[in-house]
């Protein structure tokens, strides 16, 4: 055993960037193809019933399907359009009550307190309340999808500004800037990278509100198609929206914040 | 023009042995320093000299007491009293001819107004080639001497340095102490610069105010008054007679011979 340790501290050493990468992408389409095999294999030998665990064929088919002859294309719009509508607000919301708590001790005690407790509900137990005073409508949805993604939003913000070096901010002071100035021009650049990880934070929070506020509402949308699915007892459906959030989420998630992140980071010097 | 430190008073929260209490630190402390003159506060570590610094570029509102610059009083940080700082403070979303055209929005309007200034000031530390680096590609050496000519820019009164080549190598160091002198030969702006090293004051300074805590009280106070009257640039070798001086007050007559240049 502490051959192949060695061995593969060995390995690590001469392992190139070009090879990390090839690496990387074997390693997925290895693990992935696995599990579809044995996904395949449980329905294969019927274990459980069609209707509660379709094959990957099924589910495959059901995309085809959803995407050439129904509405799915259309579904991921609309669910898309709502969590950027909402997204877009928590982070103006999220963003201007971080640096409000970060500049007064008052509100940090009181309101900053609050959002961690905030935080520890999970987005369904607003859905009662949220159908209440909005209806069955996209409202409850939106209201759901801010409620969630401004917190990480306002304690990204928060933090940031309070780990800023006391050098940069009195550099700045000395140098003339003061004020909303020293706001736009200093303060604000300075919290960059701990708000691309929040807004990182804040929209995987947006996604998860948004679908399970979806399922109780009207419209189309992923949660309402997931919902249709299950009323349906057609499992191959709710299969696919599951799939679909999953790679929406990867999608953005790995491709597009990390990159944003580390182009950030290599400006910043982190 | 000529800055007065007038019976300044600073207290701060001290928390020695899990005990809050407040404490003094500086206690109706006076200095006066002349239009040109190159002047190093030197002493141990919590003798309060950046308190010092910190009171005279207007970031701690002293207890009591106050400074004056061109016979108006500091209230808060303006750009007529700049800072250089141990840690650079540059700013890494600019890069280096931003960082040093920084507080020179605030004097012109014009743009390439602005460029040609920071420019010159620039060319003066040696980085006109470097302008549109960022940053975080720079070393420790280069940031400093970016940090300078962005305080220098803005063509300040009084320059304020707080260890400012401290986080250096030796070499680095004393190349930024050759550069910082020739710069300060043209232009002769007022300098306060707080160091702990021995040497470095030394090198540099026209005037070296030593001092030093109270070993019950913990107040820092002036302990000497060096003038130093020898030509730049200067070597160490001369300087035997006044770092005698220097650290007969920080150790008394017996350490004179023995003791490290750094305190």
């Amino acid at each position: 055993m502490l051959t192949s340790f060695t061995n593969r501290i060995t390995a690590a050493q001469v392992t190139t960037p070009e090879n990390l990468f090839k690496h990387r992408y074997l390693h997925r389409v290895i693990f992935f193809a696995l599990l579809i095999a044995f996904w395949q294999l449980v329905t294969s030998l019927g274990v459980y019933p069609k209707y509660l665990l379709p094959s990957p064929l099924d589910v495959f088919e059901t995309l085809v399907w959803g995407f050439l002859q129904a509405d799915y294309a259309i579904v991921i719009l609309q669910s898309l359009r709502r969590v950027v509508m909402g997204y877009v607000l928590a982070v103006f919301v999220g963003v201007f009550a971080g640096l409000a708590i970060a500049r007064y001790k008052a509100l940090d005690n009181t309101l900053g307190a609050s959002l961690t407790a905030l935080q520890s509900i999970p987005s369904v137990a607003w859905v009662p309340l949220a159908l209440l005073w909005f209806g069955i409508s996209e409202a409850a949805a939106l209201f759901i999808v801010v409620l969630e993604a401004f917190i990480p939003c306002a304690l990204g913000v928060r933090t940031g500004v309070l780990t800023i070096p006391k050098e940069i901010i009195r550099a700045a002071q000395c140098l003339g800037s003061r004020h909303v100035d020293l706001y736009v021009r200093v303060i604000f650049p300075a919290i960059i990278p701990q708000l691309v990880s929040s807004l990182r934070l804040s929209w995987a929070f947006a996604w998860r509100a948004l679908i399970a506020g979806e399922l109780f509402i009207t419209g189309l949308g992923i949660g309402q198609t997931l919902e249709l699915g299950r009323s349906l007892a057609d499992m191959s459906q709710v299969l696919s929206m599951i799939l679909i959030v999953a790679i929406l989420g990867f999608l953005t998630d790995n491709v597009f914040f990390r990159a944003v992140e580390k182009k950030v980071n290599s400006i910043w010097g982190l | 023009m000529s800055v007065k430190i007038q019976n300044i008073s600073l207290k701060y929260l001290a928390n020695p042995n899990g005990k809050a209490h407040i404490d003094y630190i500086l206690k109706d402390l006076n200095l006066e320093i002349q239009q040109g003159e190159f002047t190093c506060l030197l002493g141990p570590s919590g003798c309060g000299k950046s308190s010092l610094l910190g009171v005279v570029a207007g970031f701690v509102k002293p207890t009591q007491g106050e400074v004056l610059v061109n016979d108006k009083k500091v209230l808060r940080p303006d750009i007529t009293r700049t800072l250089v700082f141990q840690e650079y403070a540059l700013f890494p979303w600019l890069n280096v001819i931003e960082n040093v055209a920084f507080g020179l929005r605030y004097q012109f309007q014009d743009y390439e107004q602005r460029y040609l200034t920071a420019s010159r000031y620039l060319k003066m530390v040696g980085l006109i080639d470097h302008a549109r680096d960022s940053i975080s590609q720079l070393s420790g050496g280069m940031k400093q001497r970016v940090a300078l000519a962005r305080a220098l820019a803005v063509q300040p009164d009084l320059l304020l340095m707080d260890e400012p080549f401290g986080a250096l190598d030796d070499k680095t160091r004393t190349d930024m102490q050759k550069l910082l002198i020739n710069i300060w030969m043209e232009l002769k702006p007022m300098v306060i610069f707080v160091t702990h090293s021995i040497d470095e004051a030394l090198v540099l300074a026209d005037r070296v105010i030593v001092m030093d805590k109270d070993k019950q009280t913990g107040i820092g106070s002036i302990k000497a008054d060096v003038k130093i009257n020898s030509q730049r640039p200067r070597a160490l070798s001369e300087l035997g007679e006044y770092r005698n001086q220097v650290v007969d007050v920080l150790y008394g007559s017996s350490a004179s011979n023995s003791f490290d240049a750094v305190i």
